[in-house]
């Protein structure tokens, strides 16, 4: 009953005029954002993100979201038409690609789309059904209890990032520091703001995600010329409808990238990237004919999409019930939330019960929209395809810039846009992954202050972490999972250098 | 089409030498930074703390990073910089912030557009006037006209 009585709530809310607007914008906006190369999904929440100052935060939350689960939707029609590698849709491309090229464009867009909604609608499903009990569990957690939990948060996206961990922990780390800019809340005392009087209050989040993902992808790619092997008009309504046989190959690889995406989704610094390369690489390896993979089989293209959708909307559980952000996006959602004065947490789901059910019921509404664009409208988006990049980014600036100024109506958050963007772009020419840092950013105030609240409780005495079971037996986790992954590594590189001088010879 | 190729590949030792220097650099300005806040102690942590044990983990990874680099055998592997389209958004991006306030949105964005495609490869001229006339009108219905912000829009 108590469900019934949460989702007729969820219902209230979703459906007030406002709420559907605003999810309306967001997927069409996240959609559009996906499909246009050069843009990702984190670049297209936080131009969005000033926004929703503007508006409660419910609508705010709503639309965030949208964006989010919106660009998952689109990037893979950029990476079946056009073989962009999307951050979200790299491995589409391997068997999208192929099919397009086989003139079987339209079966793997109609495909990815049901894909996509069968991976969020199992993703829903299993947040309204987790994300109560794990809140009302993580009520019992105290200060050290917390503080595993960010060390653990902070492990696992050192260990699933793309890259080298070594790397990613480094950027962690810095993401960190930059989130202590501002005036310390126990001592008053300001920390690295450089006497800047606007630094007090930190570096808005959403200035930082705008420089390193927005601006540096456009520095990188301005100058990118690509073809089109498909025109709108080769995508007609026969041209999506699947065969027999198809279908029957698609249905049991999508049921397995759902769940390994909804798996992976609720692990902190997987998100939907990891879980997509996963969905592609079991396929592979579960299939009779592994050959086929990378010449157009719809598996391949089919159980990454799946997955991914299901990793984003499983990703919520962590980041709203115990606000720890899984991914680069749920960070930047985390610190829109802040700024409203909301801190999601164990008590969001019991405080708000309006905005969480209400998100849930428009994540729904919003899967509903994206199937309608996608099926009757995709011609519209493939024909987006054929806008040149040259004309794209300088729109893309222009969005950025405004949208950077409004937040505080300071121009020296422009500069700091431009800024972040060059650095950005130097990490991106010395292989330094910006997800991490923007994971730490939310992270590292958090850390300092469960570190010492612990402390205080303690009175001093540092083994309080291990002494409680719940903390002692999450940094244990963690240890081994850091252990386990610089080894990994290690090993690789032992493999790579052995490979190398053997070569030599 | 090259970049997400690349990001998977493994960094050569000149991308790990020169991460790791800077990584370095970066942590000791943040240490040099962080002690010169009170550390307070273990029971009650002063600001400077916890700063101060980051930066001393991001010198021991960079250390790391760049020890890394130097068992590696160097291969003469010069790291690409694309210098033109750093400089012309950069120059586009601060011409708009120096203009927003005095000279309003308008002209401001007019600048942004016209500089921005310039990091293009190819310059077409006829195209980037229209597109900056477009977005013009664009920005000014969007923002001015439905979101209301309080921005100037003109101003000579």
């Amino acid at each position: 009953m108590k469900f019934l009585q949460h989702l007729a709530l969820g219902i209230d809310v979703a459906f007030t005029a406002q709420n559907l607007l605003y999810c309306f914008l967001g997927v069409t906006l996240g959609n559009l954002m996906g499909v246009i190369p050069g843009v990702g999904a984190v670049a297209a929440v936080s131009i969005l993100l000033p926004v929703t100052y503007y508006i409660p935060p419910s609508a705010g939350l709503i639309m965030l979201a949208g964006l989010y689960y919106g660009a998952i939707y689109g990037a893979v029609t950029g990476a079946i038409l056009l073989n962009i590698p999307h951050t979200v849709s790299a491995v589409e491309c391997l068997d999208g690609y192929p099919m397009a090229r086989q003139g079987r464009a339209g079966v793997a867009l109609f495909m990815t789309t049901i894909a996509s909604l069968c991976g969020s609608v199992v993703g829903i499903i299993i947040i309204a059904i987790f994300a109560p009990p794990v809140a009302a569990v993580a009520l019992t957690f105290e200060s050290p209890d917390y503080f595993a939990l960010v060390i653990l948060g902070m492990t696992g996206a050192v260990a699933l990032a793309r890259g080298s961990p070594l790397r990613s922990f480094i950027m962690i780390l810095v993401g960190m520091l930059i989130g202590l800019v501002g005036m310390d809340v126990t001592s008053a005392q300001p920390r690295f703001t450089f006497g800047v009087t606007q630094f007090m209050d930190g570096i808005s989040i959403g200035v930082i995600a705008m420089g390193l993902f927005g601006v540096a992808e456009l520095i990188a790619n301005a100058g990118w010329v690509r073809t089109s092997q498909v025109r709108a008009s080769d995508i007609t309504w026969r041209s999506l409808l699947p065969t027999r046989s198809d279908i029957r190959a698609a249905w049991p690889a999508i049921a397995r990238g759902t769940f390994i995406g909804a798996l992976f989704g609720v692990l902190p610094g997987a998100g939907a990237v990891l879980a997509s390369i996963m969905g592609y690489t079991v396929e592979k390896q579960l299939a009779a004919d592994p050959s086929r993979f990378g010449k157009g089989a719809i598996e391949g293209v089919v159980a990454p999409e799946a997955a991914a959708n299901a990793a984003c909307q499983t990703s919520f559980v962590p980041t709203l019930t115990l606000g720890i952000p899984t991914d680069p996006i749920t960070a930047v959602m985390l610190g829109a939330l802040m700024i409203k004065g909301i801190s999601p947490g164990p008590e969001f789901i019991g405080a708000h019960p309006d905005i969480f059910w209400g998100l849930l019921v428009s994540f729904v509404i919003g899967n509903v929209l994206l199937v309608i664009w996608h099926i009757p409208f995709i011609r519209l988006w493939v024909k987006l395809l054929t806008v040149p990049f040259d004309v794209l980014y300088p729109v893309v600036l222009v969005f950025i810039c405004i949208g950077v100024y409004t937040i505080h109506s300071s121009v020296l958050d422009i500069f700091l846009v431009l800024l972040f963007g060059c650095v950005g772009y130097g990490m991106r020419l010395l292989r330094f992954e910006p997800a991490p840092l923007l994971i730490g950013l939310v992270l590292g105030p958090l850390l300092e202050a469960y570190l010492r609240r612990s402390m205080i409780v303690s009175h001093g005495d540092p083994l309080v972490f291990f002494e409680r079971p719940i903390s002692g037996s999450i940094l244990v986790v963690s240890a081994i999972v850091l252990a386990w992954t610089f080894r990994k590594s290690f090993k690789r590189e032992r493999a790579a250098l052995e490979a190398q001088s053997s070569g030599a010879q | 089409m090259t970049r997400d190729r690349d990001a998977d590949a493994t960094p050569s030792a000149g991308q790990d030498l020169v991460g790791g220097l800077l990584t370095i650099a970066f942590g000791g300005f943040a240490l040099s930074k962080a002690l010169s806040y009170p550390m307070g102690s273990a029971l009650r942590m002063g600001p400077g703390f916890f700063p101060a044990i980051l930066s001393c983990l991001i010198i021991v990874l960079g250390v790391a990073l760049a020890l890394h680099a130097l068992q590696r055998r160097m291969a003469r592997q010069a790291i690409e910089v694309r210098l033109r389209p750093v400089v012309t958004i950069a120059i586009a991006v601060a011409a708009f912030a120096l203009m927003l306030e005095r000279f309003g949105i308008v002209p401001a964005t007019i600048a942004l557009v016209l500089i921005s495609s310039l990091a293009a490869s190819r310059l077409r001229l006829w195209r980037s006037l229209i597109l900056a006339v477009v977005m013009t009108g664009a920005v000014y219905v969007i923002f001015i006209v439905v979101l209301q912000m309080p921005l100037t829009v003109m101003n000579w």
